[in-house]
């Protein structure tokens, strides 16, 4: 696991929320992916099961988090990322990035990066490609945030 | 400062003014990390009017403080209030960072465009608060939100940064956990200003009750008799007694004073750091003269008040 | 109920029989296997014991087979007397998809059947609701009212083939649903054969789709434990799970303790309830997982029968033989399947259908080699039965009863096995009970460690999973995989709507309220007024939705 103390650029952890979006309790990856972050040196929020859309953007847009990473095993990620998506552009947030995953068949995926959910790692996927790319994407959307060129430490 | 980040920032201070959440949540986030963007903020919204109501609520773990306090918020609302939460969880000292899970017994609540929660990190401060705790406070005072709610790290200790902030402090309990005992030893009971009994549906809650009265003091600190009450989340018991206790304690604090001494502490906080920042600036310019002076047999205590000098020359 | 010294008696007897010490192993490592290896220039690397010998099996050994404590096997003869029900986990689509499905597969051979219902109806909540968007029929078969259940099982002899259901929170409803089915067609409730998942500790534990508290929970599962007990002799009326724990991510053992933990907890139940012992322990049943590490399975699956048999005679007082045997039905695992390289896990799953045989199951599920992808296509879930017919009719495992019994190496797992589960009852009680460890996030905690350190196992290639995380493939071809599409949900849809035009609603209100009332009050058995409101077309949502307001919802507590 990636110690957080290494993290190159930022000056405060990335806050990543981590939702099971649509109905599902199944959350053994859950918490794996909670851990992991947290050992990455990441604030990991979790708002517990059976989130709604809009409960889940709600919370990040409190949260103020960079990342939201939705996880779906049940096939309906079409339908429900995609509602995500719709709820996030509806109440006009434009830098937080969404990150996907669970069982997410191949040909789905382009579908998916086309809404703005990157990543979409199925199971197997080393924990440390998976933070990689949460970061990589958190510290693109912070420098959009921010709205200056980013520090150097 | 750059244009770019004059003109965000601005923008934050007008939706702070508004009550628009991704400004305050924004602000937060500076407050949390950024001091220097965060003071051209809070300089711009703060508003010496409004008061802020900060209520603590501490215990120990799994006693059902979060449950507790996701009935006691939408009963403040119904009171006319708006309610900040700010729940604080320990950041790992090896990693930095940390799960914050306090919003999974609250996220029925917080579907009221009324009530706000931010979880934190405590980021290495110790004493159960997080530093961005205050400066988010005021961040949600300045938004109108009129009560807030704060978490501290839940260890059950008696972590008295939150004295500093909060003028009622909640003090909750669960029956059959021998907390009545942990909680006078750790000092619970002198900080306290309303006791909860939680879970009073299990049993050992009555001798719970009855422990805390014992311990509790005749003669408490100032002078207002320490309240205790019985709650059960399951049963939604005690919560209208909860909130009565908090209100009228809040009626009895003189908020001028507390607001004057809360404000103090913070601003003396403030220029601490912002003197330990000159004192680290100063250090890492003159690391060769510091070095030079290990040299010399010159005490540490003298080579530090070079230091203060060489501060304060700095700044005239 | 707080009984210390029981748990550590057994545990005293337990260690004592286990030999510490081997001496004829001690003396073999150092005469013949360091001379071995040093001779072909090889450093030992094995942490563990390499083999077993006699003294190793514990002393005071059973026994036969159909014999107390039947670790050997329920039955004298096992599987020559009946082989195993072959019973295929199928739900999706519509309820028109699935009967098609069940049909095909009791075509092909399968001898019970097992119904999978979707996340909606897993949580009682109606197809037309707004939460169920894009979910319907997608991991099971969508059911709103008892029309859905008649198709289901249209032209489908439920008096002849036996049926579990895998429902937990609203179990009761989907029972109701499966009794008036049955009624309409004039089958009497007692020749109903088959059983009700129904479990809700391991939602709680594990799966966590529970609804309502979980003390209102448990009062649902006592009114239908106390129904079918007394109406339905060949009804079990709880599966308590394993599997599901298992794939959360606990291990062996966790496993193992967890669930005979609930099960036991279910005892104290029925007794509570009133009733005796052996009324109603003969008619629960048990589901386990069969994992990939064969042994461990096995030796797991015998602890298992063994635990049940001592605690219920030795603690609960059972007398009846059929209280103390432990009936199971076993899946093979998810988790250890992969979406890479998808016909390896044709290996897999055979192997854990083995240990699962080997372990002496009465019902069993294999998975297909499509399952890490999408739920299986016809063609994969024909290989996975057939796989199970191949143990059964070609390999010859199931000439003998129990063919590992003896095994040094078997024995001595099992018992170590059972010993560590006594452990975990013993720590359990001194929490207060497994509800109470529950609460306060216990076994969920352990499984959250368990999992962690599995996946830090993985990435480090201490654990391998070849073709994961070795033998990997650099680019996987796709298969055909079942796709469900948005169909079944707008025909669920029209469905529901021409049902609430057709329906009395009056009668509606009337069965409700009363179901309320029955709800609130803690003598009153509900099942009844289920039933009712589910004759007279009563939504899954609308009755679910009764509970919520008497009992409200419950969420979880802090586990990280």
């Amino acid at each position: 696991m990636v110690n957080g103390k290494n993290l190159k650029y930022s000056e405060k952890p990335i806050r990543v929320l981590i939702a099971k979006p649509g109905i599902d309790g199944h959350d053994r990856g859950v918490y794996v992916l909670a851990r992991a972050f947290r050992d990455a040196g990441m604030e990991v929020i979790y708002p517990g099961l059976l989130p709604t859309p809009e409960s889940i953007v709600d919370a990040a847009i409190d949260e103020d988090v960079d990342v939201i990473a939705l996880s779906l095993l049940n096939g309906a990620h079409m339908a429900v990322f995609t509602k995500v998506m719709k709820t996030l552009n509806k109440k006009k947030v434009k830098d937080i990035a969404v990150v996907g995953g669970g069982i997410i068949p191949d040909e789905d995926k382009p579908k998916l990066e086309k809404i703005g959910v990157t990543g979409n790692y199925g199971p197997g996927t080393p924990l440390s490609v998976i933070i990689e790319h949460v970061k990589m994407r958190a510290f693109a959307v912070r420098n959009e945030k921010w709205g200056r060129k980013k520090r150097a430490t | 400062m750059g244009k770019k980040e004059k003109s965000y920032l601005g923008t934050l201070e007008r939706g702070i003014k508004k009550g628009e959440r991704q400004s305050i949540a924004r602000a937060i986030t500076l407050a949390e990390s950024d001091p220097a963007s965060f003071s051209t903020i809070i300089k711009a919204v703060y508003d010496p009017k409004k008061y802020m109501h900060v209520v603590g609520v501490i215990g120990p773990p799994g006693c059902g403080k979060s449950s507790l306090i996701a009935l006691l918020a939408p009963k403040l609302v119904e009171n006319g209030h708006r309610v900040g939460i700010i729940a604080v969880d320990a950041s790992s000292p090896f990693t930095g960072g940390s799960f914050l899970g306090n919003r999974i017994r609250m996220q029925d609540v917080l579907d009221n465009d009324k009530i706000f929660m931010r979880s934190m990190a405590s980021r290495g401060a110790k004493g159960g608060l997080a530093m961005g705790v205050m400066n988010a406070a005021l961040v949600l005072g300045s938004a109108g939100f009129d009560y807030v709610i704060v978490e501290p790290v839940g260890s059950g200790q008696a972590d008295v940064d939150i004295l500093d902030i909060a003028s009622t402090i909640i003090v909750v309990l669960a029956p059959g956990l021998g907390d009545e005992v942990q909680a006078a030893k750790a000092g619970l009971m002198e900080i306290g200003d309303v006791f909860v009994v939680n879970k009073s549906d299990l049993p050992g809650a009555e001798k719970a009750e009855r422990d805390l009265r014992y311990f509790v003091s005749t003669s408490p600190p100032n002078g207002e008799r320490q309240k205790i009450l019985s709650t059960s989340v399951r049963l939604k018991r005690g919560i209208e007694e909860l909130l009565k206790a908090t209100i009228v304690h809040e009626t009895h604090v003189d908020k001028d004073a507390f607001k004057i001494r809360r404000l103090r502490l913070e601003a003396s906080r403030i220029a601490k750091e912002i003197f330990s920042t000159k004192v680290d600036e100063l250090a890492k310019e003159k690391e060769k003269w510091i070095a030079d002076l290990s040299y010399t047999s010159i005490d540490p205590y003298s080579a530090a008040e070079r230091i203060v000098y060489a501060v304060e020359s700095r700044d005239r | 109920m707080k009984d210390h010294s029981f748990w550590r008696k057994k545990i005293e007897a337990l260690s004592s029989r286990i030999a510490k010490n081997n001496p004829t192993y001690n003396k073999w490592e150092r005469e013949v296997l360091q001379s071995w290896l040093k001779s072909r220039d090889k450093k030992p690397g094995y942490a563990h014991k390499l083999t077993y010998s006699a003294e190793d099996v514990p002393a005071g050994q059973d026994n036969m087979p159909g014999v107390y404590p039947f670790t050997r096997g329920i039955y004298p003869d096992m599987y020559n007397g009946k082989i195993w029900s072959m019973r295929m986990f199928s739900g999706f689509g519509t309820p028109e998809d699935t009967n098609e499905r069940l049909k095909y597969l009791l075509k092909q051979g399968e001898t019970g059947l097992s119904i999978a219902f979707d996340e909606p109806t897993l949580y009682g909540i109606n197809c037309d609701d707004a939460r169920a968007e894009g979910e319907i029929g997608r991991c099971g078969v969508n059911v709103t009212t008892l029309k859905d259940m008649e198709v289901i099982f249209k032209d489908i002899p439920l008096e002849k083939v036996s049926t579990s259901m895998t429902i937990n929170a609203p179990a009761i409803i989907l029972f109701a649903m499966f009794v008036s089915v049955a009624q309409k067609r004039g089958v009497p409730l007692a020749m109903l054969s088959g059983t009700l998942q129904a479990d809700m500790l391991k939602e709680y534990i594990a799966q966590k789709e529970w609804v309502y508290p979980p003390e209102a929970h448990l009062r649902l599962m006592r009114d239908m434990m106390v129904f079918s007990t007394k109406k339905m002799p060949k009804w079990n009326h709880v599966s308590v799970s394993g599997y599901h724990i298992r794939e959360a991510g606990a291990t062996a053992v966790q496993e193992l303790a967890f669930t005979l933990a609930d099960g036991f907890y279910y005892i104290d139940m029925g007794i509570k309830a009133g009733l005796d012992v052996d009324e109603f322990a003969p008619r629960i049943s048990f589901f386990f997982d069969s994992s990939i590490n064969m042994f461990e399975e096995i030796a797991k699956f015998r602890a298992a029968r063994r635990i049940w048999a001592r605690v219920l005679k030795d603690k609960y007082g059972a007398k009846d033989p059929r209280s103390l045997k432990l009936r199971f039905h076993t899946q093979t695992s998810g988790y250890t399947l992969s979406w890479q390289q998808p016909l390896n896990n044709i290996v897999r799953t055979s192997l854990e259908a083995l240990s699962a045989v080997l372990g002496g199951t009465q019902s069993l599920h294999t998975n297909s080699y499509d399952e890490a992808l999408a739920l299986p296509t016809e063609a994969a879930a024909k290989v996975a039965l057939r796989t199970q017919q191949i143990i059964a009719e070609e390999t010859g495992v199931v000439d003998v009863v129990d063919p590992l019994g003896g095994s040094y190496y078997i024995e001595n797992l099992t018992q170590r096995m059972e010993l560590e589960a006594y452990r975990y009852f013993d720590k359990i009680d001194s929490m207060g009970g497994i509800l109470e460890a529950i609460k306060n996030g216990y076994p969920q905690k352990e499984i959250a460690k368990s999992s962690y350190e599995r996946q830090t196992r993985l990435e480090s290639l201490e654990d391998v999973m070849v073709g994961v995380n070795k033998y990997k493939d650099d680019e996987e071809k796709p298969i055909n995989i079942l796709r469900i599409d948005r169909k079944p949900e707008m025909i669920q849809r029209k469905r529901l709507t021409s049902i609430k035009r057709a329906r009395d609603e009056k009668k509606i209100v009337a069965c409700l309220k009363k179901l309320r009332a029955a709800m609130a009050s803690d003598d009153t058995n509900t099942v009844p007024y289920v039933i009712a409101a589910v004759k007279a077309y009563a939504t899954l949502g609308e009755i679910m939705d009764v509970g919520r307001e008497v009992y409200g919802e419950w969420k979880e507590p802090k586990i990280l």
